[in-house]
């Protein structure tokens, strides 16, 4: 069945993203918007667009019926959820099926046991698939979870079974703070997820995030689409990530990617989805878990694999069958992307919330901006702080890097502090250029001193250019004598 | 050797300078500028300047620094320790980020240790912990819980310390 429109049930970046896709293709488009959105771009991009509720996430964007009933209304076939939001919520997914429209994304099923990181263990058990050592099931008493992280020897970390995207999971060191860690875990769980169960596992040390991207189709065929590296992360969260990794040779990528295929098989996948795992420094890999959406950091996959993700999304969910197999797949040259967040890298990465008083996306062959906002618009609290996505290609890695400082150095953003920053730390630190770095990156080589050094020596410069500027002046306007 | 300018980035950090350490750059309509630095190119861009306070804001590889280049007298009055606005913090926890009161863990007249947990405040989906800088009396809480504060805003004050 040819799709005819399509409601994209998210804001931002990821609903310009997905339209423009659904544009390409002759696809119209319904924009969802809350009333902190009325303004945003995604609402003037699509065809029609219906505001849903007040500004709180809960009461407009997971508003799951409402958003069924405006797709109804409309005459539209199908949902796109993007990623956050309602994109991994199975009953979200099976009332829209039983609405007679589609829902781009996989069965309720695969959601719902990759959703669980117990029951996806479960789901996987009796395959070819590594996991780490801890519990298999979910657990919501305290004392007996500090007795079986005792057990499993420290590091340890716990997860919120229903958490995902790095919310709910807490590392602990030492028996000492266990108590503390456990409750505050357990709290942020129920109210994060309504469900306080959690579940424990040993904590890899010094581990890479290494995440595949998979295709499946309704016609039984499932393949990969090379790894992504996501190593370089603040909280759990990552900021930037490149493809192909440095220290994924073919053979590696070859069984990961075998084992990613297993995994979306395990649970009868269909659509885009991701295998994460965590690679140690024996360059052993462990399964983590499965994202049953597109990943924020799709674009990267697409720059190398010259696909575009939303499109075989769409097609996929049309019953078309993937017009490739995985043996016509290549790396094409080497993406990198960095999550423009609205945060102050040099304040901890608190928020930095507040207007774009300037807004200016750098221009250039190779270069790409995903965003969803433009120049005098505010960020808004309710939401996730990510302002867009700078992503960029180039031939070799080496080139990118030198890519994305230039890119950075052209991204005109004022009114708030970003990652951009950040960014530019990262292209230009050792450890990142020479590919030897870790998930503890931000830990190990962000410290504070590092951050007031970095800060001392551009205040320096800066102070040099506007002392510069100000004696040129000086010459210029021939101010007599003012100091 | 003793530099003869000073400058202040963005109000706390202090950079010498000579006449000689000046970059030359030229700047171009939208504000980006090139210059030399050691040897190594260096892009930056103009965002605002005020001749008449000598002050400059530069964004360089994603960080805005504000510089005001402080004239003599400026630096006299600082050399002699007259500076104004030097108001102590120390007694004071406020918000270091906009967000939501989750919970509040301390009362007025109560005693905390460094380090002792004084409220919960939800940001961008995280519980985070504020605690205590230093030891003292907890004098005023200024925040209940679920209530909504801006970046900044005073949640607690201590007791001023003791002199002893």
């Amino acid at each position: 069945m040819k799709i005819k429109k399509i409601v994209v049930a998210n804001r931002g970046e990821i609903a310009l993203r997905i339209m423009r896709t659904a544009k390409k293709m002759g696809i119209q488009t319904v924009a969802v918007y809350s009333e902190a959105d009325k303004d945003a771009p995604h609402v003037h991009f699509a065809d029609q667009a219906v505001c849903i509720g007040p500004a709180a996430s809960s009461e407009s964007y997971l508003k799951g019926n409402t958003i069924i009933e405006v797709a109804k209304n409309l005459g539209a076939d199908a949902i796109h959820p993007g990623y956050g939001f309602l994109s991994e919520n199975a009953d979200f997914a099976e009332q829209v099926a039983k609405n007679n429209l589609i829902f781009i994304g996989p069965k309720a099923h695969a959601i719902e046991v990759m959703g669980n990181k117990l029951a996806s263990k479960e789901s996987l058990e009796g395959r070819d698939i590594p996991m780490i050592p801890g519990t298999k099931d979910a657990i919501d008493n305290p004392e007996k979870a500090i007795q079986i992280a005792n057990e499993i020897g420290y590091p340890v970390l716990i997860k919120a079974a229903a958490g995902g995207g790095g919310r709910g999971m807490r590392v602990v060191n030492k028996e000492s703070e266990i108590k503390e860690q456990m409750d505050r875990a357990i709290n942020e769980a129920v109210s994060a997820f309504g469900d306080g169960s959690v579940f424990i596992e040993k904590f890899v040390e010094s581990p890479r995030h290494i995440e595949v991207q998979i295709l499946a189709d309704t016609h039984g065929n499932i393949v990969h689409l090379f790894e992504r590296e996501c190593s370089i992360q603040r909280r759990h969260q990552k900021v930037v990530e490149e493809a192909p990794s440095v220290v994924v040779n073919d053979e590696l990528r070859n069984r990961m990617g075998k084992a990613a295929v297993e995994v979306a098989r395990a649970c009868d996948y269909v659509g885009a989805g991701t295998v994460e795992f965590l690679l140690d420094s024996d360059k052993k890999f462990y399964f983590l878990e499965m994202n049953t959406r597109l990943q924020v950091e799709h674009p990267i996959t697409e720059m190398i694999t010259d696909l575009d993700l939303v499109e075989e999304q769409i097609r996929i969910a049309q019953g078309e069958a993937l017009s490739f197999t995985q043996e016509d797949l290549k790396i094409n040259g080497h993406a990198i992307e960095l999550r423009v967040y609205a945060e102050d890298p040099y304040d901890n990465f608190n928020p930095s919330i507040g207007t774009l008083s300037r807004y200016e996306i750098p221009i250039g062959k190779g270069i790409r901006v995903d965003d969803g906002v433009v120049e005098g618009s505010k960020i808004p609290i309710y939401y996730d702080p990510m302002v867009s996505k700078l992503i960029v290609h180039a031939p070799s890695r080496t080139e990118a890097i030198t890519k994305m400082l230039a890119a950075i150095a052209n991204y005109k953003i004022e009114g708030i502090q970003t990652t951009l920053s950040f960014g530019d730390f990262v292209c230009r630190h050792k450890a990142f250029v020479s590919g030897d770095f870790n998930t503890h990156f931000v830990d190990q080589y962000f410290d504070e001193d590092t951050r007031e050094r970095i800060q001392e020596e551009e205040a320096a410069i800066a102070a040099k250019i506007a002392l510069g500027l100000h004696l040129e002046a000086k010459t210029k306007l021939r101010i007599p004598k003012n100091e | 050797m003793s530099k003869t300018y000073k400058a202040v980035a963005n109000d706390h950090i202090s950079v010498a300078l000579d006449i000689s350490d000046a970059i030359v750059s030229r700047v171009k309509v939208d504000g980006s500028l090139v210059g030399l630095h050691n040897e190594n190119k260096v892009e930056a861009s103009l965002l605002a300047s005020d001749f008449d306070s000598r002050t400059y804001s530069i964004r360089l590889r994603g960080n805005i620094y504000t510089i005001k280049l402080q004239n003599k007298l400026d630096q006299q009055i600082e050399e002699m320790g007259l500076s104004l606005g030097n108001k102590s913090t120390a007694s004071m926890v406020d918000a270091p980020m906009p967000g939501l009161v989750l919970s509040v863990l301390v009362k007025e007249g109560d005693a905390v240790e460094e380090g002792d947990g004084l409220l919960v405040l939800e940001a961008m989906k995280m519980e985070n912990k504020l605690v205590a800088p230093r030891s003292g009396v907890i004098k005023s809480v200024h925040v209940t819980a679920n209530q909504t504060v801006e970046k900044g805003f005073v949640l607690i004050e201590f007791e001023e310390e003791d002199e002893n």
